[in-house]
């Protein structure tokens, strides 16, 4: 089974030239891998189109069994309640705390803060913000931002987490830490997909690597 | 530790924060859109209440000269030559008194008849050498009117010099005045209706453009359209309401200064102030309908729009 699912699909930004050419490829349900390529291949833009922010020019995306293309806007946010992104410039929302910040995709569902406050709680200890939890993001550190980013992601147990650069901004225990995080939500059946270019991160974990170079992707061996 | 952190935060972690709300808006206020669509708004809703108290003085002035002019008639015995002024004047009240209908007839003394005149042709002598009307005032029984037109007719027939005045020239033409005024002060709510919603539009747009990269994160997050109306909403009900309150408040407050500044508007007013729910000042709590519309058309509007910018922009 398949949970992403690229065909043919081209992407270009308005009359720019094409950043992704003929992209063909399949995620498993239940996968763990890794996309990498230099800066500027095209990794954020691959994501943004996952996480339908984003429509490819051409080609056909296959999402959770549904063509993406063809679904009506009404459908898209049922879709997107089942990925978790993390963005590779957090997008905290600076009014909020981080407690809220965490909590958002929660109360978007429509979840009472009474029933979902302890699963906060907890999950803000385990990334080390507990004690953060009624700070505002302008006074949290980038490696601090990150970790209430990844919290946000995972807070609502996605199907599929999306995680662009998660590691970019912490020192190498804290990466291992939070790799690890991502370890322990794929083997409960969440499907990951982390780009990076870490080669660090590439070397230490053996998992499937997803090369994009020249607007294509090649699965490294 | 980092010291700004400490400023939001606890520095314990021993201990939960206690002040977790969670409570926070999602969409932070744009404030300056709402300033704006506030002070624009309250101007309306003022506007609005001058409209509308104007239309009710109006309509109550007209009211009360119509029911008035109604309740009385005027027999005319013309002091052409050749006419028996006095002797057609006794037969003429006469023939009033006889007609079911009428309770009373008055003969004007002369003196009071010139003294009518007078603001018109002046004290002259020249009063004294014009044929002056003589003038019976009529007064109408209103439970069971007489027939005016039976009783034109037998005047006519038998006191030539006679005519009935019934003043419905004067009366219909006040009705149609009132029309008019009414007709007048619904196009200018109309307006004030359609410019405060195109106020309204605006104001959404800008707050929602202000807040632009908040609803991606949000609609990235899965919320839905109705998620994000509903979080806007309230700020533009609250708006609506605020601005309506202060347009009807300072409106009041002229009508207050105005019916003390002129006693021909104070009857109205005062009735307000000591009697809110006596019959001549009901029709003043329309002007508490004011601030009802303009939540009503905040909300609607900025419903209407908030859906239509959420699809243009993502
Ligand atoms: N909004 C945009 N408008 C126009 N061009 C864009 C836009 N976003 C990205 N691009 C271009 O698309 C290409 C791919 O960008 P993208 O951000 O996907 O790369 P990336 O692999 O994520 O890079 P990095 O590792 O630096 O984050 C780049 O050449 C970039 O200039
Ligand atoms: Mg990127």
């Amino acid at each position: 089974m398949s949970i992403v699912r690229f065909e043919n699909v081209g992407l270009r930004y308005g009359s720019g030239p094409e950043v992704l050419k003929d992209l063909n490829l399949t995620l498993e349900t239940g996968s763990f891998s890794f996309l990498t390529g230099a800066s500027g291949a095209g990794k954020t833009s691959l994501m943004r189109m996952l996480l339908l922010a984003l429509k490819p020019t051409r080609g056909m995306i296959t999402l959770f069994g549904e063509n993406v293309g063809a679904l009506p806007r009404s459908r898209l946010p049922d879709l997107r309640r089942r990925i978790g992104v993390v963005f590779q410039e957090f997008r905290l929302l600076d009014h909020l705390t981080t407690f809220e910040n965490v909590a958002l995709p929660l109360r978007i569902r429509g979840a009472k803060l009474n029933d979902y406050r302890d699963n906060v709680m907890e999950l803000l200890d385990w990334v080390g913000l507990d004690h953060h939890a009624n700070a505002y993001p302008p006074v949290l550190s980038g490696g601090e931002k990150q970790r209430a980013a990844i919290a946000r992601a995972v807070v609502s147990s996605p199907e599929l987490l999306l995680a662009d650069e998660p590691t970019g901004n912490v020192d190498p225990a804290l990466a291992l830490r939070l790799m690890k995080l991502f370890r322990q939500l794929n083997q409960f059946g969440t499907t990951v997909l982390i780009a990076t270019h870490d080669t660090h991160l590439l070397e230490t974990f053996d998992v499937p690597v997803l090369q994009l170079a020249d607007g294509r992707t090649e699965w490294l061996p | 530790m980092r010291p700004q952190a400490a400023a939001g935060s606890r520095p314990s972690s021993a201990t939960r924060p206690a002040l977790v709300t969670g409570r926070a808006k999602v969409i932070p206020e744009a404030t300056a859109p709402h300033m704006t669509l506030m002070t624009a708004m309250a101007a309306m809703c003022y506007l609005a209440v001058l409209a509308i108290g104007a239309l009710l003085m109006t309509s109550a002035a007209v009211n009360s000269w119509t029911s008035q002019v109604a309740s009385e008639v005027t027999v005319q015995i013309s002091g052409a030559d050749g006419v028996d002024v006095d002797g057609d004047t006794a037969r003429a009240a006469r023939i009033l008194r006889d007609t079911p209908g009428i309770s009373g007839a008055t003969v004007v003394p002369a003196a009071e008849a010139r003294r009518l005149l007078e603001p018109w042709l002046g004290k002259s002598a020249i009063l004294d050498d014009l044929p002056i009307p003589q003038l019976i005032n009529v007064s109408i029984d209103k439970a069971s009117p007489p027939d005016l037109e039976g009783l034109r007719a037998r005047l006519a027939a038998e006191v030539p010099s006679a005519t009935l005045d019934t003043h419905r020239r004067w009366q219909a033409e006040l009705i149609s005045m009132a029309g008019t005024l009414t007709w007048l002060a619904i196009a200018v709510l109309s307006l004030i209706a359609s410019a405060a919603a195109v106020l309204v539009v605006y104001a959404t747009r800008a707050a929602m453009e202000a807040n632009r990269e908040v609803l991606e994160v949000l609609y990235l997050a899965g919320a839905r359209d109705s998620f994000i109306s509903r979080e806007v909403l309230w700020r533009f009900c609250l708006t609506g309401l605020k601005a309506g309150l202060i347009g009807a408040l300072l409106g009041f407050i002229t009508f207050i200064l105005l019916g003390f500044g002129s006693g021909r508007l104070a009857g109205p007013v005062k009735d307000f102030l000591y009697d809110p729910l006596g019959a001549s000042s009901t029709s003043y709590l329309a002007i508490l309908a004011v601030p009802v519309v303009a939540t009503v058309i905040s909300l609607i509007t900025a419903r209407l729009s908030i859906s239509r910018v959420l699809k243009a922009m993502f």
